[in-house]
């Protein structure tokens, strides 16, 4: 094992073929667009449900979402087919050979992939309305398939950048200041479509991770299986000291900003049964505090960074839940309990149309909402157990996402 | 027991009488303020579903008509805002719109109209049922088979890449074994491809599992013609076999009488609709209901019965009943005043029946159609024009006496008629009352449910419940007819104290029923009005084309 934060450095043998295609292609910031306007599009359309209730196909919110899987696709696509048709020999040198005809980055196929997906649910989630209701849950099998595209398009907007990100280290005639800028700017566009990346991960268990359940060891299971996999791999991925931190702090920002602008607006609620009678958009969560772990992960990789990667890996995956669990555990309890939290900053006071708003336990742990200690502890381990696979495997896609090159 | 009584008032005014099989629309003409208005509403057959709600404005000039859905279960303080309803392009008068209805049971359209004649409402129960099952059509099946395979193989060839040649400088070329790497990857991926889609269609299956579960499932009920006394008896007995899982063990307990009546049974002889009964069975005990069956000819029969819960859900149960001939030591039990049956021609060879007491011969829209005591009755139309399904009609009957006067009808169940409409193969049936009767009822039950503020329904002791309802139908039955006619007239909110009369509806000799056939074929309605305190039964047929598409 030779991986280490710090890449060995380039062998400058192949440099030469790079030279004709400097700078950040348009397509990238295309598609890291594409993946800011799915998620946004997302957390508006559940927000969208918890205030207003009923939609249609071409709600708004559905139309950012939509908007991101057009940008996605058609640039995706365009890139593809330009290589393909209009390609000079050294783009196609540079590119991965689909089915022996296409010639795309691995980045575009993911973006391509997402978008056709996301295309596909639309007939099949029409198709389930007419046959099964119109559903208002977040996740059905055609929904699945349409938030499948989602991290299709997510997915790809990073290997996208991750791969122009790789290949700007053989652009070695370009110039030290002109590298160095470029560089830059694709940090942060990788931050940028991970931390997105991250947005929906926390989106789709969002249900397991509401404030209610934050004393039960249920919590850090899923927090612990899943949220270590991404984080140590945008780690590994990029050669930054605050590669982590980075990320988990445009998750932190984009669910901030989401929850403080979409109340502003006024929503009411157009299903019955109603019981909380609402004016304004009730926002989404307020994040998780990842952005914890996230600066103990960056500080403890840098210090040990010639570890490898078994040992990383117990080192991090423990860090990581053990900072989380005392940290969430009692923000948690603040955002649970104190009247403090109740305003548009903690939006702890948002609550759903449907549900009874002098509920006993709105603002109070119920008794199933808590865990007796040694159940606790089980869980906990659990969850431990879970942390360590997933900063594993998170360690091992990283080392790939490093290595990308088309 | 005042509370009691009040208790049970409120149940009564909460009867919707729409019960059905096959013909799921409701029409309802009523006046609302000003307005004289027709509205025809097409409940999805999908919960949770869209309503299908058009308003034609008869009389008065409307600028806004909008529409909100009222469950029972969440009351007034539970429902959404209105949403204006559009108006029809070029057809004056006629507003379109959806209404969102989200989950299964009892619930309503309320309309709102604003124009020149002021503001007014009027609200219209709905049963919210899942009752359709869908597969996927060929083409869309097809198509979304061609795009799935393409993802499944573009995510395996991705894949491969990702592990191959993706991690190429420029101009490398795979090695050997690099390129089996991508092999053994892509195999790798395939597989756990196909778990994953075995997976998504399980979880596909269960969910079809789910919603099948939910699905409407009519009442089931056995019926028989039992001896008693040398009396031929009608019994009905609900089938209550696979209940828990429904959570229905209390619903019988909560029936609420319908114009006076706990059930209102149907008996139709098949194949050629050529014998019919109208009788009105008693509860005996929970799931028992009896009534003296009629002198009806021996045959095959289909039976509806119609039952409604206190909260205006309404249901038909159905079943199939062979009536042997009567044993001639039999006598004929009396038959209750409101029950009745007649004999008419059979559908395909009109005209031929055996002339005898309580045969009629049966008409068509535009021609004479005689009662047994001489008295008729014309259905406004044309005799050879097919309706057309789909669209909402007034089916409209002029009666006269024997001597060619105007008849004006006695009301019979607190109505001034009744009619029943089938589909010759027994597939549609409805029990349908003149214009703004049921609605009135319905209306008047949620309007009930409106003005309590309590989010959710209060839910009765089914016990007290049903004893409270058995006392009330007691007292009824032994009232003389016309204080019961009264009292339900009363009930209905028809009955103008100050005038001594019918409200609510023109009482005039004409009866018209709104109504939309649900799909095309031979129909016969069975029109039953009151004369000289006898019940009187006409029989009409009818044919109804498929809307033309073009």
């Amino acid at each position: 094992m030779q991986d280490t934060v710090a890449p060995p450095p380039i062998i400058g043998d192949r440099t030469l073929t790079i030279q004709a295609s400097p700078g950040i292609p348009i397509y990238i910031f295309a598609t890291v667009f594409a993946s800011f306007c799915v998620i946004t599009g997302l957390i508006w359309d559940i927000c969208w449900h918890m205030s207003i209730g009923r939609d249609g196909l071409l709600s708004p919110p559905h139309l950012v979402i939509y908007l991101g899987a057009v940008v996605a696709g058609l640039f995706s696509g365009y890139e593809i087919l330009r290589k393909t048709f209009w390609g000079n020999a050294i783009e196609k040198a540079a590119s991965v050979k689909i089915w022996g005809f296409f010639y795309s980055s691995l980045g575009s196929l993911f973006c391509v992939w997402g978008a056709l997906s996301m295309l596909t649910s639309a007939p099949f989630d029409d198709w389930w309305h007419n046959t099964y209701g119109l559903d208002v849950t977040i996740l059905s099998p055609p929904h699945t398939v349409l938030i499948l595209g989602i991290i299709g398009i997510q997915f790809g907007a990073m290997i996208s950048v991750i791969a122009v990100k790789n290949q700007m280290k053989l652009f070695g005639s370009l110039g030290e200041e002109r590298v160095k800028a470029s560089d830059k700017t694709l940090f942060w566009l990788f931050a940028l479509s991970a931390g997105f990346l991250l947005t929906i991960w926390f989106t789709l268990i969002s249900e397991e991770l509401g404030r209610m359940r934050v004393h039960r060891s249920s919590y850090y299971v899923f927090a612990g299986a899943a949220f270590p996999l991404l984080l140590m791999a945008v780690g590994k991925a990029v050669s930054h000291k605050w590669a982590v931190t980075a990320v988990a702090a445009v998750y932190t920002a984009l669910m901030l900003g989401t929850l403080w602008i979409i109340p502003l607006f006024p929503a009411e609620p157009k299903l019955g049964p109603i019981l909380n009678h609402i004016t304004h958009y009730q926002g989404f969560h307020f994040p998780l505090l990842l952005i914890a772990p996230a600066v103990v992960i960056d500080i403890l990789r840098y210090r040990f960074a010639h570890w490898n990667d078994w040992k990383l890996t117990l080192l991090l995956g423990f860090a990581f839940l053990a900072v989380f669990f005392v940290v969430q555990w009692f923000f948690g309890g603040f955002l649970m309990e104190s009247p403090y939290a109740r305003n548009w900053f903690f939006g702890s006071h948002y609550w759903y149309f449907g549900n009874d708003p002098n509920w006993e336990y709105r603002y109070k742990f119920g008794p199933w909402m808590l865990e007796e200690m040694p159940q606790l502890l089980k869980g906990l381990g659990i969850a431990l157990v879970l942390t360590l696979i997933s900063t594993r495997i998170g360690l091992a896609w990283g080392n790939w996402m490093h290595k990308i090159q088309r | 027991m005042k509370s009691c009584f009040s208790l049970i008032l409120f149940m009564l005014l909460s009867a919707a009488s729409y019960a059905h099989v096959g013909s799921a629309g409701v029409q309802m003409q009523a006046q609302a303020g000003g307005y004289k208005v027709l509205v025809s509403i097409v409940p999805p057959d999908v919960i949770p579903g869209t309503a299908q709600v058009s308003v034609y404005i008869e009389y008065g000039e409307a600028r806004k008509v909008s529409v909100r859905p009222i469950y029972f279960y969440s009351g007034d303080k539970g429902a959404p805002t209105s949403d204006a309803l559009a108006p029809v392009a070029g057809q004056k008068g006629q507003f379109q719109g959806a209404v969102w209805l989200m989950e299964p049971g009892s619930s309503s359209a309320q309309i709102s109209i604003e124009g020149m004649q002021g503001d007014a409402e009027l609200i219209i129960p709905i049963v919210a049922v899942s009752t359709a099952e869908r597969d996927m059509p060929k083409g869309l099946g097809i198509g979304l088979g061609i795009v799935g395979l393409l993802l499944f193989l573009l995510m395996i060839t991705t894949i491969g890449a990702s592990v191959s040649d993706g991690l190429l400088k420029p101009g490398q070329n795979l090695t050997p074994a690099q390129n089996r790497k991508r092999w053994i990857n892509m195999g790798i991926a395939t597989v756990i491809c196909s778990l994953i889609l075995y997976g998504g269609s399980s979880w596909w299956d269960s969910w079809a599992a789910e919603y099948k579960q939910w699905l409407y499932k009519p009442l089931k009920a056995k019926t028989a013609v039992i001896d008693t006394d040398s009396q031929r008896v009608f019994q009905l007995k609900i089938d209550t076999t696979n209940w828990d899982r429904r959570m229905k063990r209390s619903m019988l307990s909560t029936l609420v009488p319908d114009h006076g009546k706990i059930m209102h049974t149907f008996l139709v002889r098949t194949p050629g609709l050529d014998a019919f009964a109208h009788v009105h069975p008693d509860r005996k005990d929970t799931l028992t209901f009896e009534a003296a069956l009629p002198d009806l000819p021996a045959g095959k029969y289909l039976v509806y019965s119609d039952i409604v819960q206190y909260t205006g859900f309404a249901e038909t149960i159905v079943d199939t009943l062979v009536i042997n001939a009567k044993p001639a030591a039999h006598v004929a039990k009396a038959l209750s005043e409101d029950d009745t049956y007649i004999i008419t021609d059979p559908l395909d060879t009109p005209g031929k029946v055996p002339m005898g007491e309580n045969v009629v011969i049966c008409g068509k829209p535009g021609t004479k159609t005689v009662f047994k005591d001489g008295s008729y009755a014309i259905w406004e139309g044309k005799p050879d024009k097919a309706l057309e399904a789909g669209k909402p009609y007034q089916l409209n009957f002029e009666i006269f006496n024997p001597d060619n006067s105007p008849c004006f009808p006695e009301p019979y169940l607190g109505m001034l008629g009744h009619a029943v409409i089938m589909r010759s193969d027994g597939s549609v049936y409805i029990h349908l009352h003149p214009s703004g009767s049921y609605s009135m009822a319905a209306e008047q039950s949620f309007e009930s449910r409106i003005s309590d503020t309590a989010h959710v329904a209060r839910w009765p002791k089914p016990d007290v419940f049903r004893d409270s309802i058995d006392r009330h139908l007691a007292q009824l039955k032994a009232m003389p007819t016309v204080d019961r006619e009264i009292f339900l007239m009363k009930e209905m909110g028809m009955y103008n104290v100050t005038e001594g009369g019918m409200t609510g509806m023109e009482h005039g000799t004409r009866i018209s029923f709104p109504y939309a056939f649900p799909k095309g074929g031979q129909y016969r309605i069975f029109l039953q009005i009151k004369r000289n305190e006898k019940v009187l039964t006409g029989a009409f047929d009818v044919k109804v084309s498929d809307p033309v598409t073009l």
